[in-house]
């Protein structure tokens, strides 16, 4: 109870010898309201039924507005969290490419007709590693390929070589394609380094004659990709 | 009581029940779940394809956020002083520790020991700087018990 109720302080009684019943009750009733606190002797059963459904705090209303801010802000700061997330995870759904041209592609294993970075398939499937050879007539000093994971990103490690000689480190392959600069003639090798789960499926594009090559390495195996000027 | 707030409570118990309680649980032991993800990195020398953790902190977020917004879901925080402080550091620190995750992880992407070092001293860095402003944004607005019957 507040201590201006005090009976012992005699300058408050002398000025109101009688505390009448009521004011005591309010005064118990403000004291409850600012300090959370309730005694047995309160009142009737409206107010104990108030007092039952809410939170003892929300019978400050500053304080529940405070309160409720607080969540409020920690609660966008956690949906954008949330956005943030989506946007960034790579475990998205990419975009397959479900065209004739890319089902064809996937028998022959050669197409002119895909991009870099087509993805075709959400399981890397057995492919036998092949080499190839290109003739081209570029004049070009050296050309850019592209290579990328053209089914799941399962962190399959490849590396690109030129003449036996690493051009790159080893890298994970994933939906976005990788450019590199190699010379346009001579041999151009790719060599699995780890397979992430369901063989090393890669897929390889070339500058110099529009020609996507899909194509499979079993860790530590090369293929190669003989370039010929003609 | 209205019919109103006894719909608003079954709503809020439901939603704590089915949601809450599980991400409480990850949140607390997310942080130990990133500390050997990026064992493993470092063990391995391979990153992992993708980042499920990530989702996961995601998900925590919608769900966190949801029983913030909306008004007939804060009553458990009402009603539970310590669910607060408690969603609002972990939550923090899960993100921390994702992040970090993260980070290593694009830098292991490339087999290159020198693009490794720097990734993992970033990832260092981040963790530091992350924690001091975590630490400075609760010495300035104080995580505190709020609600319930000790408020």
């Amino acid at each position: 109870m507040s201590s201006r109720f005090s009976f012992g302080d005699k300058s408050k009684t002398k000025k109101q010898p009688f505390l009448r019943f009521d004011d005591v009750r309010r005064a118990e009733k403000d004291d409850w309201r600012t300090t959370g606190t309730r005694d047995s002797r309160d009142s009737g059963p409206s107010e104990w039924m108030e007092a039952e459904e809410q939170p003892r705090f929300l019978a400050d209303q500053d304080s529940r507005k405070k309160f409720n801010k607080k969540l409020g802000t920690f609660g966008g700061f956690a949906l954008a969290a949330f956005l943030a997330a989506m946007f960034f995870s790579s475990s998205g759904s990419p975009n397959y490419d479900v065209s004739d041209a890319a089902k064809k592609a996937l028998e022959d294993r050669v197409s002119t007709a895909l991009s870099a970075g087509a993805v075709l398939a959400a399981a890397d499937d057995t492919v036998q590693p092949v080499d190839y050879t290109i003739r081209h007539q570029s004049q070009d000093e050296s050309t850019r390929i592209w290579v990328w994971d053209y089914a799941a990103e399962d962190g399959d490690y490849v590396q690109v070589l030129v003449g036996g000689v690493p051009l790159t480190e080893p890298f994970m392959i994933k939906h976005k394609p990788r450019a590199f600069t190699v010379p346009a003639t001579g041999d151009v090798q790719i060599r699995g380094i780890r397979d992430g789960g369901g063989g090393i499926t890669y897929a390889v594009h070339f500058e110099l004659n529009g020609t996507t090559y899909l194509n499979g390495a079993p860790p530590g195996e090369d293929n190669t990709y003989t370039l010929i000027r003609e | 009581m209205k019919a109103s707030r006894l719909l608003a409570n079954v709503f809020a118990v439901l939603y704590f029940v089915s949601f809450m309680i599980a991400t409480l649980f990850f949140l607390l032991t997310i942080p130990f779940m990133y500390l050997t993800d990026i064992q493993v990195l470092r063990s391995t020398g391979f990153a992992m394809p993708d980042n499920p953790n990530m989702t996961m902190i995601g998900v925590f977020g919608l769900i966190i956020g949801l029983s913030m917004l909306i008004p007939a879901l804060r009553i458990m925080y009402y009603k539970l002083p310590w669910l607060a402080p408690f969603v609002k550091i972990f939550f923090c620190n899960s993100l921390i520790m994702a992040l970090a995750f993260t980070i290593l992880n694009y830098g292991y992407e490339v087999q290159d020991p020198g693009r490794h070092r720097a990734f993992f001293w970033l990832m260092i860095a981040q963790i530091v700087a992350c924690r001091l402003a975590m630490s400075f944004y609760f010495h300035r607005r104080p995580a505190k018990f709020t609600g319930g019957d000790g408020a």
